[in-house]
């Protein structure tokens, strides 16, 4: 019961113990985040590749249109399944048990076996490009995914269908874990928000990935067993593809930015020193945007559609806008008056704030109509969801390693280096796609490695840019490396924040927390007396609660 | 709050003190999984119906011609037992409630008996239709064309259903023989969940492919 | 601990009250449900065989009983399978974040499902 006796033996576990099978959610939360990132470095060599391609208008470095094809569908896939996806599983996994106080999550088994299947998921994905690779991009529409394409679409079906199980099996238990484990004293209305955003990611992620899966299952009956459920030919119905894989996928843009948004509450908060703006509205907002996001899938229809299913659908995409909005101005009313620390993590954060908004305004373009129609299948779209996915998700996530970094390892990320690796991303990632915007409008077509020598300028710009981006990748690799061995010691505590992972030594011990920890009234009532002194109490609890230097040996 | 103290931190244990959840929030867990995981099934076996029922709208004489070569004889005899074998799958639950363990084996027993003749009934039904000359995949030839898919594909995917369930029915005997669920029959439960499931998708399965 | 676990103790009764009658079976309500889900089976495929023999002698009027007929017998259906998810699976003693959790995906399939067949298989028909 000693408990601060026992704080100072925590240790951190050694390297090989995240190589080996574990139940222990903090391992798996660290294996999903390592593999993920891995996958994220396959997808981005693959961006360079499609962006050296780019560099002039005519086919150099592919040997044809169909090798261009698939590397396009190969970074899609790689960065929606096994990166984006997956490292929100991680931060979810690590972060989530210890803000609702719980020793592990519901079910700890079912956690590393969801995380097991990524690896084959992947090997069965990327074996798919030595073979006739899969050039249906990663969408996959039917008869291109069915009539055109050789053996690496089954593959890719195979792989995306083993990725839909896992993330079906850890969504459930997120849900199981976060609707059942919490301490007594944290009711629903006092939960941090990124339990509140993992909360609905999960349920979407439950019921639009089966979707995917049923989907998938027909495909591949159509390639493997001589079933026509998707060609026109024999009986099928194209647009059936369209449909039901739009049923998840729409969803799963979500299941991608959701947990993000609950990062950008946590981090904001933490770093301004400032109570999130209208808490009750911003957990409810994840919720409106999980349901809505059941109602909009066809907005990725509008050419393929009937004509009168495109009102309703433009509709829903634009209330949609509503949910978000709350939020990102809950975003601005937390910053506003706050004490900013201009720490790595909350330039991050705002980095998502402003690139995000303009992913959002260019949606509610694409929503318009008349618009799409006018943009449909340009650099417009893919600025558009790279703006939602990179400047949203990816932004986010790093804000979040730099946040949650000092918990994991117990050691402080380098602040000069997290600057230096904000500039380039930043910088590197707005005048990557912009550019795409005007390109877009001019008329530039999305998936050829052909294109109009009008547009080279630009495509050079483009390019130059994208290395950049690439380039800063390495920094924080570098920093990450560089700082789990050298890093200053972080402490429990480093940021003062007041959810409960940060009430307990860094790293967790095994349990994570000696007893069961008791959580502050308000997760973001910053600014108040009683919080400086719960602040204090923590820190006066875990003083000695610091790793070894050399990090593997206790004592 | 201000006079919060670092003793006070921590509460004192309430439910445990070795690290593992109590039995009630086990078994609370347990079965919200399972219900989310049967969540997750409805979804998947509505894309397999809906491309059924598409079809049932858009080719009514093939299905028509379908029902008349099979009739219902074989099928409704199919469905009373799967119906029966839920029926004693909740009468083992029941006696492992009431502590006859015995009871219990007697009963799952019986209902992967029944998950086992079920299979054999989809089997024969199955040889009918190959004998018919309805295939899975597209056959431009046959009259039935495209009927073959749209037919085993969900029929399909539920007899795997029930054979996963057989499986299931016998380890939790063989851990019933062992006394693992006399203490707390969660285990039953969670497998009695599964197999009502299966159930439900075919009676709405029976309704919408045989009779409609 | 134990205890919480026989909650449901007391539907082990095997007397059952149905229609102001008390019935005793082995089994109690599990074996009236059971008689209930084999009736309504029967009633089923009967009033399937009729209405379709129906359809056959009055072509005039097929697509009307065709429509009853889909109506009849998927309001069969779902009697028999609340029957099974509220007894058997005993929803009736679980939380009501249990029926959310079963009704929610319910909703998500059976909109989708609606959505399909509303549209024609063949998409833009201008």
């Amino acid at each position: 019961m000693a408990t601060q006796h026992e704080a100072e033996t925590v240790r951190r576990p050694a390297l090989s113990e995240y190589l080996r099978w574990s139940v222990d959610h903090k391992i798996i939360g660290v294996q999903y985040g390592v593999a993920a990132f891995l996958f994220f470095m396959v997808g981005g060599a693959m961006a360079m590749g499609i962006r050296l391609e780019l560099w002039t208008p005519t086919l150099d470095l592919m040997a044809s249109g169909s090798a261009y094809n698939s590397l396009f569908t190969m970074h899609g896939t790689v960065m929606i399944f096994l990166f984006i996806i997956p490292m929100w599983a991680a931060f979810g996994n690590f972060v989530v048990p210890l803000q609702l106080g719980a020793k592990d999550m519901a079910f700890p088994w079912l956690n590393a076996f969801a995380f097991w299947l990524i690896p084959p998921a992947a090997i069965v994905i990327l074996l798919g490009y030595f073979v006739t690779p899969a050039e249906a991009g990663w969408t996959s529409y039917p008869p291109l995914s069915t009539l055109f394409s050789g053996d690496g679409q089954t593959l890719w079906a195979l792989g995306a269908h083993l990725l839909g199980i896992s993330s079906i099996m850890g969504s459930i238990n997120f849900i199981v874990t976060i609707l059942n484990m919490r301490p007594p004293q944290m009711i629903i209305w006092t939960m941090p928000l990124l339990c509140w955003a993992v909360l609905a990611t999960s349920i979407i992620a439950v019921m639009a990935t089966p979707f995917l899966a049923g989907a998938l299952t027909l495909l591949l009956l159509d390639r493997v067993a001589g079933t026509t459920f998707f060609d026109a030919s024999g009986g099928g119905d194209v647009l059936l593809w369209q449909n039901i894989f739009w049923f998840y996928s729409h969803p799963a843009v979500y299941i991608m930015v959701l947990p993000g948004m609950g990062v950008l509450s946590e981090v904001l908060s933490i770093h301004c020193r400032k109570p999130v703006f209208g808490y009750r509205m911003v957990g409810l907002s994840s919720m409106g945007i999980a349901f809505v996001g059941f109602t909009v899938w066809a907005h990725h229809m509008f050419t393929s559609l009937q004509p009168e299913l495109r009102i309703p659908f433009m509709i829903t995409t634009m209330i949609i806008a509503v949910p978000t909005g709350i939020k990102m101005f809950s975003w601005l009313g937390t910053i506003w008056g706050g004490k900013m620390r201009f720490t790595s993590a909350l330039l991050f954060a705002l980095g998502f704030m402003s690139m995000f908004v303009i992913g959002g305004i260019t949606g509610v373009m694409l929503a318009a109509l008349p618009f799409d129609i006018h943009v449909h299948d340009t650099y417009f779209v893919v600025s558009h969801f790279h703006f939602v996915l990179f400047g949203g998700s990816v932004f986010a996530i790093y804000a979040a390693l730099y946040h949650w970094f000092p918990k994991v390892t117990g050691r402080m990320m380098n602040e000069r280096l997290g600057r230096i690796h904000f500039v380039f991303t930043y910088f590197g990632f707005l005048f990557t796609f912009f550019p795409m915007h005007i390109v877009g409008m001019l008329g530039m077509p999305r998936r050829v490695a052909v294109y109009d020598p009008n547009f080279t300028d630009w495509n050079q710009f483009i390019s130059f840019w994208a290395f950049v981006l690439g380039f800063s990748t390495f920094i924080v690799v570098y920093n990450v490396i560089h700082s789990y061995f050298r890093g200053p010691v972080a402490g429990a505590n480093p940021w003062r924040a007041l959810t409960l992972e940060w009430a307990t030594t860094s790293p967790p011990p095994v349990t994570n927390f000696d007893d069961d920890p008791i959580p502050f009234e308000d997760p973001y009532g910053y600014g108040t007396e009683a919080s400086a002194a719960y602040l204090d109490a923590v820190d006066a609890a875990f003083s000695g609660g610091r790793p070894t230097p050399d990090g593997n040996q206790a004592d | 709050m201000a006079e919060l103290t670092a003793d006070s931190l921590h509460a004192v244990a309430t439910h445990d003190d070795h690290g593992h959840i109590s039995e009630d929030e086990h078994n609370s867990n347990m079965k919200l999984g399972l219900w989310l995981y049967l969540a997750s099934e409805i979804v998947i076996f509505s894309i397999m119906i809906v491309g059924y029922i598409i079809f049932r709208i858009n080719e009514e004489d093939i299905v028509a011609q379908a029902h008349d070569e099979l009739g219902v004889a074989l099928v409704t005899a199919n469905t009373f037992v799967l119906l029966a074998s839920s029926f004693f799958m909740v009468m083992g639950l029941r006696a492992m409630q009431q502590g006859n363990r015995s009871g219990m084996l007697r009963w799952i027993g019986l209902t992967a008996l029944g998950g086992i003749v079920f299979l054999g009934g989809q089997y024969i039904e199955y040889s009918e239709l190959a004998h018919l000359g309805i295939v899975l995949g597209f056959d431009d030839a046959s009259a039935w064309s495209t009927f073959g898919m749209r037919f085993y594909a969900p029929t399909f995917f539920h007899g795997a259903h029930v054979f996963v369930g057989v499986l299931w029915a016998l380890e939790v005997m063989r851990r019933g023989a062992k006394g693992r669920y006399d203490n707390n029959p969660i285990g039953i439960e969670m497998f009695g969940l599964y197999w009502h499931f299966v159930d439900v998708v075919w009676i709405m399965l029976f309704t919408l492919i045989y009779l409609v | 601990m134990a205890e919480a676990t026989h909650h449901n103790s007391g539907h082990h009764s095997n007397t059952v009250r149905l229609l102001g009658r008390k019935i005793t079976v082995e089994g109690g309500i599990y074996t009236v449900v059971f008689g209930a889900l084999a009736l309504l089976t029967v009633i089923e495929v009967l009033s399937a065989e009729f209405l379709k023999g129906a359809i056959h002698d009055a072509p005039s009027a097929a697509a009307t009983l065709q429509a009853i007929k889909a109506i009849v017998l998927l309001g069969i259906a779902i009697i028999k399978s609340s029957l099974v998810i509220w007894f058997y699976m005993h929803l009736r003693e679980e939380k009501p974040l249990i029926a959310v959790v079963i009704l929610l995906p319910l909703l998500v399939a059976t909109l989708s499902i609606m959505f399909l067949l509303a549209i024609p298989p063949l998409g833009y028909t201008l």
